[in-house]
C-alpha cells in the first residue's frame, strides 16, 4: 500500500461515510482521520508535529469548507511545511468542476499533486493508492 | 459703370437680407465673442435663437452685460470649467465644449459649443454655434443606466450559475456514490445506513433548492413591492421580535436614527435585513463584554447609509473578506451557523438598488454599512 496514514478534510459528513465504505469495499485497510474543515485539519497536523506523532502521508482536501477552506489550508500548510518530516502527498477532492478552481490548484503545484473530481470511484482509489489489482 | 455699381450694391444688399434671415431663423444659437487683450469679454453679435433659448428678457438684453447674465445661467458647477476651458484654449483653431445651463422656464439643459477662433494681435475672436444636446444627454444617461443594469444582471447570472452548479453538483455526487455503494451491498444493516444517508442528502438538496428559489425570487422580480417605511419604527419592531434574545444576552441597543426618516423599500426585505444583522451581532458577541449594538443613519454623498456596529468577535476580513457574503460560508466554529443569512441579505439590499460594506477587526467588533438607493 502506498499510503497508510491519511487525513480526509471535508465538511460533508456523508462524504466521510462514503469514503470509509469505499475503502472497505475495495479492501483498503486504512483508518483515516477525518476533519470537517481546514482549520481543524491544520490543528490536527500541528498537534502531530508538536507531539512527534505519526504525520499523515496523504491528505485528501476539499475546497469549499467553512472556517478555513482548502486554499486557506494550503496557505497555512506552506508555512508549516518546513517543520514536517514526512513528504506529504496532497490531492484535492472536490465537487467543484469550476475551471477557476482547477487553475488555482495548479498554482499550488509544489503542494498539490492532483485534482480529483467527485464522485470518487473505485478507479480513483486504485490510482490514489496505486493498487496493482483489486479484482479477486 | 455706375449702373454696375448700383446693381452689385443691390446684390450685396439682397445677400445681407437673406444672410440676416438665415441667422434669425436658424434654430441653432450663433454668436461671436471677443476676448480683448485687456481681459474684456463681450458679444459683438448673437442671433435671435440665443435670446429665446436662454430666455433673456428685454431688460437683460438692453443692459448688454451678457457675460454676467450668462454666467448666472450656466450651471454653477460647470461655469468655472467652461470659462477656464475657453480662455486657456484660445490658441487652438477650433473649440468643442459641453456644459449645463439652468434656465427659468426650461430648467436644466445641456449645450454644446463648437467654435472657431481667430487671433488679431492679442485679441481673440470666437465664432461659434451652440446646440441644445439635452435629448442626447438624456439618452446617454438612460443608455449608461441600462448598460450598468445589464452588466450587473449578467454578473449576478454568472454567479448564480456558479452557485447552482456547485451546490447541486455536490448533492448529485453524494447520490451517485451512495447508490453505487448500495448496489454492491447485500447486508441489510449496511443498506439501512446507506438509506439514512440518502435521506439526509435528499433533505439537504431540498433545502438548497429552497434557498436557490428564494434567491431567484429576489433577483428576478422586476418590480419589487416598495412601500414608504419609517426606519425607526421598523427597527423598533425588529428589536421587539428579538426582545427575548436581547434580554437573555443583556444586549445594549443604541439607536441614532432621525424619528421621521422614511425610505421607499420592500417591507419584508427591510425586516429580513435588520433581523439578520441584529441576530448576527448577538450570535457573534464577545464572551468577555456586554454586547452593544449601535444603529446610526448618516448621509454619504447622495445616499443614506444605515450602519450597524457591534463590539463582538469581529471577522478576519483579510482571510474571509472575499467569501463573507457568499452562499453557505461560515467563519466561526459555531454549530448554529448556516452561512445563508448574509448571502440572502446582500442580494436583498442589491435588489433594492443599494449596496453593503463591512468593516471589522478581530476581537473589537464589526460594522455593516447598508446603503439605501437615492432613487424612489
Amino acid at each position: 500500500m502506498k499510503f497508510d496514514n491519511i487525513f480526509v478534510v471535508d465538511d460533508d459528513k456523508i462524504f466521510h461515510f462514503i469514503f470509509k465504505k469505499l475503502l472497505a469495499t475495495n479492501s483498503i485497510n486504512i483508518n483515516p482521520a477525518f476533519f470537517e474543515n481546514g482549520y481543524l485539519a491544520l490543528e490536527g497536523l500541528k498537534m502531530r508535529v508538536q507531539n512527534g506523532e505519526t504525520e499523515p502521508d496523504l491528505i485528501l482536501l476539499d475546497i469549499n469548507m467553512p472556517v478555513l477552506d482548502g486554499w486557506q489550508f494550503l496557505e497555512e500548510y506552506r508555512k508549516l511545511k518546513v517543520k514536517i518530516k514526512k513528504d506529504i502527498t496532497i490531492y484535492i477532492v472536490s465537487s467543484s468542476d469550476n475551471q477557476v478552481d482547477m487553475d488555482k490548484a495548479k498554482s499550488y503545484q509544489s503542494e498539490v499533486k492532483d485534482y480529483y473530481l467527485k464522485p470518487i470511484t473505485a478507479d480513483d482509489l486504485k490510482n490514489i493508492f496505486q493498487l496493482k489489482s483489486i479484482s479477486v | 459703370m455706375a449702373e454696375n455699381l448700383l446693381s452689385s450694391k443691390k446684390i450685396s444688399q439682397a445677400n445681407e437680407i437673406s444672410f440676416r434671415k438665415l441667422l434669425s431663423k436658424i434654430p441653432d444659437l450663433i454668436f461671436q465673442v471677443n476676448f480683448s487683450e485687456s481681459g474684456e469679454i463681450y458679444f459683438p453679435f448673437f442671433n435671435k435663437a440665443v435670446i429665446s433659448y436662454f430666455e433673456l428678457t428685454q431688460e437683460e438684453i438692453r443692459n448688454f452685460d451678457l457675460i454676467t447674465i450668462l454666467s448666472k445661467k450656466v450651471h454653477p458647477d460647470d461655469y468655472p470649467i467652461l470659462f477656464s476651458y475657453l480662455t486657456s484654449n484660445l490658441d487652438k483653431e477650433n473649440l468643442v465644449v459641453e456644459f449645463r445651463a439652468i434656465l427659468p422656464q426650461k430648467g436644466l439643459r445641456w449645450f454644446k459649443i463648437v467654435a472657431h477662433v481667430e487671433q488679431k494681435d492679442n485679441n481673440y475672436q470666437l465664432f461659434g454655434r451652440l446646440t441644445d444636446i439635452s435629448k442626447r444627454k438624456e439618452q446617454e444617461k438612460i443608455q449608461s443606466t441600462n448598460f450598468n443594469l445589464i452588466t450587473d444582471q449578467n454578473s449576478r447570472l454568472l454567479n448564480f450559475a456558479h452557485i447552482v452548479s456547485h451546490n447541486l453538483r455536490s448533492h448529485a455526487c453524494n447520490f451517485k456514490m451512495l447508490l453505487e455503494l448500495a448496489n454492491d451491498e447485500s447486508d441489510d444493516i449496511s443498506l439501512k445506513e446507506l438509506l439514512t444517508h440518502l435521506t439526509t442528502s435528499s433533505n439537504a438538496l431540498s433545502q438548497t433548492i429552497d434557498h436557490l428559489k428564494e434567491l431567484v425570487d429576489i433577483q428576478t422580480s422586476v418590480i419589487h413591492k416598495k412601500e414608504n417605511l419609517n426606519l425607526n419604527l421598523f427597527l423598533d419592531q425588529t428589536i421587539d421580535i428579538l426582545a427575548e434574545e436581547i434580554k437573555k444576552n443583556k444586549v445594549k441597543i443604541n439607536k441614532n436614527i432621525p424619528k421621521n426618516y422614511c425610505l421607499s423599500y420592500n417591507p419584508s426585505y427591510l425586516e429580513s435585513i435588520l433581523l439578520n444583522f441584529t441576530t448576527n451581532a448577538i450570535k457573534y458577541s464577545h464572551p468577555d463584554r456586554i454586547p452593544e449594538i449601535n444603529y446610526n443613519l448618516e448621509k454619504i454623498a447622495d445616499n443614506y447609509v444605515l450602519s450597524i456596529a457591534d463590539n463582538g468577535l469581529g471577522i478576519d476580513l483579510e482571510r474571509h473578506g472575499q467569501k463573507l457574503f457568499g452562499m453557505y460560508k461560515t467563519f466561526h466554529n459555531n454549530a448554529n451557523a448556516r452561512g445563508i443569512g448574509l448571502f440572502i441579505t446582500k442580494n436583498q439590499i442589491e435588489a433594492m438598488g443599494g449596496k453593503v460594506e463591512v468593516e471589522s477587526t478581530t476581537n473589537i467588533g464589526t460594522t455593516f454599512k447598508i446603503y439605501f438607493s437615492n432613487e424612489i
